[in-house]
């Protein structure tokens, strides 16, 4: 018995697992109809099948009912007899959900409710025995062919009979049961048979009383043999099995042929009818009217075409189904806890060689070849750590493809069009984090489908293609994996939700005045903010916006929201790739280490003593920096953790000081000239500026903050082990880490570091939004530029702005290769497409003797080339009204101004890029509507930032 | 019959079941963590695991122990390590412990095995902070041996623990 929990509970998840991998299928048939790929009708009839065989075995009688139906049906779609539709497949989908709410509790199986759906099902295959149908739960009642009192049960079936079957798509057997022994030993009497067949087909008729049922001696008596004829979709080979028969024991009546049953023999019997059978009291508390919309619809049956098809398919077609059942076992099963363990094991070993690393690299003297050993553990380790990774790895398409049902019930249920499209399905992710990523996807997608994207008649009226249009995408960038959900549909109105930000006292009008739209969206994932009342108010955007945020943050991830009203959202995740083993950048406050997640960090900016006072101001209390204009706030390591330094507060000077003598170092005076960093009364201003300074810049959200620490040491891959409870109330740190020397380190929490010293954003945006304001329109009058400087020609000078770059690389021109008419640069691996001015252009060309160029990659999401330039000038931020140039005849030049006394010309990156159409091969390369030129810098911004590529100095 | 590993903080000896004893360690090199309950000395590494050093002087008489030099680390077993022991010792009463942590205490004492009678519910007039993680008192030769309750002493959440655990750096952080 102790066995039999195991077999059940092995059952139970593989059957999960069947459920799982056939629900897309199910949605491909909907989809493709006829068209349909054989093998995706054979995979889900395989899946199903092996549900129905496991769970008959266990005698799980539920399931094997529900599967038996689905299985008929699917065995008639695959051969042709029926045609896939939505009112085949939305029964078969409600079956399946079915199954699973039965795999769910297993031992309450019988409990969830399916005979609603087993008549829809029969209703599809017997379209003639429609109006039967409702009883199609008991179906001796149903299928007495005859109410006469006496049945002669001859047991060959009338040539009608066969061909009424065969409309059906169904074949009659003559089941002969003749007992043996052996058949007496598995205990099986002639009613459980009698069962068994009517759950498997339709029972036309059988040669003895079900009054009196024959008894196992009777079954003995070679004398009275006892046949059942049957109409079943089965065939042959298939029907053996389930009714665990040798398949001499069935005989198959073909169309027209009807073959006499030799051993046949009337028999006088009273009539079944208002005599309860068997198996009837059971369908009855089964059939408890469960009316839902689905089940409900009329299924679309194709008659004619069964009827053309009256011969069972092919033996062929079945064991080609067999052989392509054995062949993709080709996985087994692992505990979850083994990996587990596995992955902790290779963390240390990690840890140990990074250990052994140090060790060694500190010792002189080291024995020769030691090098190479040491060289092949490292490779080796790094091997090993990176394949148990990829144990827990598993594609992101098994969460992304249950949105494909999803996405298709809600616009059935809404009355919308909705096309759902996935990209990046093989992106592999974390088992943990696939979990957890689930709820927050789905809410999003809920979200966008139900409030984001419209009607189609909406739709139309707004100038929109009816079928409204999500996109999930996954890709990999930076060591994370990022994933996009995007519609087109109306967006989130900034208005309404500040005026409801006001409403709730979130903040007041004045501050949404001067915030930007993406900080007033942000607003919808505050906790509290979405209340019920906001589902009409904000058409239900927010509602539980900030539950999915604090799960994708406990991830170690961040989300993004971008929204054009009219236009559609889009939202951004950014996860890490596994939540064991993290890139992470090491820095140190004293001689206190910690780690900082890479996925968190931005770039390194170290700002030289003599720099200071220029890039580092106040704004109120805050001290924030200046940085390629933009403003972000600072914060000091020391200061957040209370790190001891010299320092005294007039208000709270004594409750530190208590703190302060129990930290032991306190001799390090090298930061005095920065002491007064974060305090009321200084600032970096007054200070003398004797020492570098150098600023973790940080994302949290759309947020950007400056971290400011003492060193930074390097980029370490290091193991995350998770913070004793104990230390649960640190809200600065997100876990814990062993370094190479052994000592543990820290690791930060960005998030919650911001917000145990309250970060002082609002004011920094303040600033930043009067400075955006200033430049918003990229046509009118002065408008100051942050651009670069560059030459193609010697003496011709061209601009990029600044926030279009996203690298600037040396290139040697010996390297570049032509293709046809088209230059190439191997770059990472690729060949990156060049762009030469000169052949867009009426400008002069590269100078000849030109041996090292440079090359400018612009940032422009979806396509990739690069610029070549001869020399890269400067970096500047100017005041200039741009003219047209070229008659404004050149898409790519937005125009030209004269800067530093030169005449400049500015390059577009966008335009250029759609006028060179050199599009990325990673990127979707679908129409996106929030892609093109349309959507404004400020949006684009968060998604397109410069690389997180830190470089020191 | 239970077993006890006896030592010495503050002077005072105590004991704990010598089930709950994974080994007893020196020289663990322990970081101290910002903002950690005030009991807290730090984090240690022991042999790739993440320890939590507890400092038992600070927990029993609210303050500090002063003298870390040559003081022991006295390391607690595991759930994962106890749950064997429950079983095969059918010691149901075992407390919970999800993290690795130890003690800091001053110096290692002898082994002791005593009776269940032999053990006395604690005196009225220690101390309330004592009292509270003290599970009974037994009488040694010339010596009065505390027996402390691992599972009170490891509370963490649940009731308020009844010394300041200076829980509240962030917000002294606003004030300035």
């Amino acid at each position: 018995m102790m066995n039999d929990e195991n077999l059940i509970q092995e059952f139970v998840s593989e059957g999960r697992e069947h459920l799982a991998g056939i629900e897309p299928d199910f949605l491909v048939l909907e989809r493709e109809g006829e068209a349909t790929d054989p093998e995706v009708v054979n995979r889900i009839f395989r899946a199903i099948h092996s549900i129905k065989g496991a769970s008959g075995f266990f005698g799980f009688e539920a399931i094997k009912r529900l599967s038996h139906s689905m299985e008929n049906v699917l065995m008639m779609v695959r051969d042709g007899k029926l045609k896939p539709s939505t009112g085949l497949v939305s029964p078969l989908l409600t079956g399946t959900d079915r199954l699973s709410l039965m795999l769910d509790d297993i031992q309450a199986s019988e409990q969830v409710p399916f005979a609603d759906v087993v008549e829809t099902l029969e209703a599809i295959m017997n379209p003639g025995a429609a109006p039967v149908a409702p009883q199609a739960e008991t179906p001796l009642q149903a299928t007495t062919p005859t109410p006469s009192a006496h049945i002669v049960a001859a047991c060959a079936p009338e040539p009608e009979e066969i061909e009424a079957s065969a409309r059906m798509g169904q074949v009659i057997y003559a089941l002969k049961l003749r007992w043996n022994e052996e058949l007496v030993e598995k205990n099986r009497d002639p009613l459980q048979v009698l069962q068994l067949a009517e759950s498997l087909g339709r029972v036309v008729r059988c040669s003895f009383s079900l009054e009196q049922p024959p008894t196992l001696e009777d079954a003995m008596d070679p004398e009275l043999p006892l046949v059942i004829l049957l109409s079943s979709v089965l065939e042959e080979d298939l029907l053996a099995i389930a009714l665990d028969m040798e398949q001499s024991q069935i005989e198959a009546f073909l169309d027209a042929k009807p073959a006499p049953v030799a051993e046949a023999i009337e028999l006088e019997s009273s009539t079944p009818t208002g005599t309860q059978p068997p198996g009837a009291a059971l369908s009855e508390s089964d059939s408890e009217p469960q009316t839902h919309p689905e089940t409900m619809a009329t299924p679309v049956i194709e008659g004619a075409i069964a009827a053309e098809n009256p011969a069972p398919a092919p033996d062929a077609d079945s064991k080609k189904a067999k052989a392509v059942a054995s062949e993709s076992v080709e996985t087994i099963r692992v505990r979850v806890d083994l990996l587990n363990n596995l992955m902790n094991l290779a963390g240390e070993l990690v840890l140990l060689r990074n250990q052994l690393l140090r060790t060694l690299k500190d010792d002189a003297g080291q024995p020769d070849g030691l090098g190479t050993v040491l060289q092949n553990l490292n490779l080796t380790t790094s091997n090993l750590q990176e394949h148990i990774m990829q144990t827990r790895m598993q594609p992101i398409g098994s969460v992304f493809s249950r949105f494909r049902r999803v996405v298709r019930d809600m616009a059935h249920q809404l009355d919308k069009k909705i096309d759902l499209e996935i990209i990046g399905e093989e992106v592999e992710l974390d088992k943990s984090l696939l979990e957890s990523l689930s709820d927050p996807l789905t809410h999003i997608v809920r979200n966008s489908c139900d409030h984001g994207l419209e009607t189609a008649e909406e739709r139309l009226v707004a100038g929109k293609p009816e079928t409204g249009r999500l996109l999930l995408h996954a890709y990999h960038e930076g060591g994370q994996i990022n994933i996009l959900i995007e519609d087109d549909g109306r967006g989130i109105d900034p208005a309404k939700v500040a005026r409801k930000a006001i409403q709730s006292g979130l903040v007041t009008a004045a501050q949404v005045d001067r915030m930007s739209q993406k900080d007033i969206i942000n607003f919808i994932m505050l906790p509290g903010f979405s209340t019920a009342e906001n589902v009409s108010d904000l058409s239900g955007r927010g509602v539980g916006m900030d539950v999915v945020r604090t799960n994708i943050e406990k991830m170690g991830g961040n989300i993004t929201i971008e929204s054009r009203l009219g236009h559609g959202t889009r939202m951004l995740l950014k996860l890490p790739l596994t939540l064991a083993i993290i890139p992470s950048l090491i820095v140190a406050v004293k001689d206190y280490r910690f780690a900082i997640p890479q996925l968190n960090l931005v770039e390194l900016i170290c700002v030289r003593s003599d720099e200071v006072s220029r890039r580092v101001e106040k704004i109120g209390a805050a001290d924030v920096l200046r940085l390629r204009g933009r403003l972000l706030p600072l914060l000091r390591l020391a200061d957040a953790l209370e790190i001891e330094r010299d320092y005294t507060d007039p208000e709270t000077g004594e409750a530190l000081s208590e703190r302060r003598t129990a930290i032991a170092d306190r001799r390090t005076e090298d930061w005095g000239s920065l002491d007064a960093v974060g305090s009321r009364k200084g600032g970096f201003r007054r200070q003398d500026g004797l020492q570098n300074i150098y600023i973790v810049i940080l994302s949290l959200g759309a947020n950007q903050y400056g971290l400011i620490v003492d060193h930074v040491l390097n980029l370490e891959e290091i193991v995350v082990k998770p913070l004793p409870n104990y230390l649960k109330s640190c809200r600065s740190f997100s876990g814990a880490t062993i370094m190479g020397d052994g000592k543990v380190a820290m690791i930060l929490d960005v998030v919650g570091l911001s917000q145990s010293v309250q970060l002082a954003f609002t004011e920094t945006d303040t600033e930043a939004h009067r400075r955006e304001t200033a430049a918003i329109k990229p046509d009118c009058d002065m408008e100051q530029h942050d651009i670069v400087l560059f030459n193609f020609a010697e003496n011709e000078v061209f601009a990029v702005p600044l926030s279009g770059i996203l690298r600037i690389e040396k290139c040697r021109m010996e390297n570049i290769q032509q293709v046809g008419q088209q230059e190439y640069l191997p770059y990472h691996g690729k060949g990156l497409p060049l762009v030469r001015l000169n052949n867009l252009f009426p400008v002069s060309p590269l100078p000849h003797h030109l041996e090292e160029g440079y090359l400018i990659i612009p940032n422009t999401p979806g396509y990739e080339f690069g610029i070549i330039a001869s020399c890269i000038l400067d970096a500047v931020q100017v005041e200039a009204k741009l003219q047209p140039i070229f008659d404004g005849q050149q898409p790519g030049l937005s125009g030209a101004a004269v800067i530093q006394n030169r005449m400049t010309m500015f390059v577009d990156p966008d335009a250029l890029a759609h006028r060179t159409g050199l599009r990325a091969t990673s990127l979707p390369q679908t129409q996106n509507p929030m892609a093109t030129e349309q959507i404004p810098d400020s949006m684009q911004d968060p998604i397109c930032d410069l690389t997180p590529e830190p470089c020191v100095q | 019959m239970k077993t006890f590993a006896t030592f010495k903080v503050n002077g005072q000896l105590y004991g704990v079941e010598i089930l709950y004893v994974r080994e007893i360690n020196r020289h663990l090199d322990i970081t101290r963590v910002q903002h950690a309950p005030e009991c807290i000395r730090g984090l240690a590494n022991l042999r790739g695991q993440i320890v939590t050093v507890i400092d038992l002087c600070c927990r029993l008489s609210q303050h500090p122990m002063e003298n870390e030099e040559g003081s022991y680390f006295l390391i607690l077993r595991t759930d994962a390590e106890l749950a064997a022991i429950r079983q095969a010792q059918d010691r149901t009463d075992l407390a919970s412990l999800p993290d690795c942590v130890c003690f800091l205490i001053d110096a290692v004492d002898e082994i002791v095995s005593l009776d269940d009678s032999e053990i006395e519910p604690p005196p009225s007039n220690i101390g309330e902070a004592e009292a509270e993680y003290m599970e009974g008192v037994a009488k040694l030769e010339n010596r009065l041996l505390s027996i402390l309750s691992v599972s009170r002493l490891l509370a963490y959440g649940g009731k308020p623990a009844p010394i300041n655990l200076g829980l509240q750096p962030t917000r002294k952080e606003h004030a300035r």
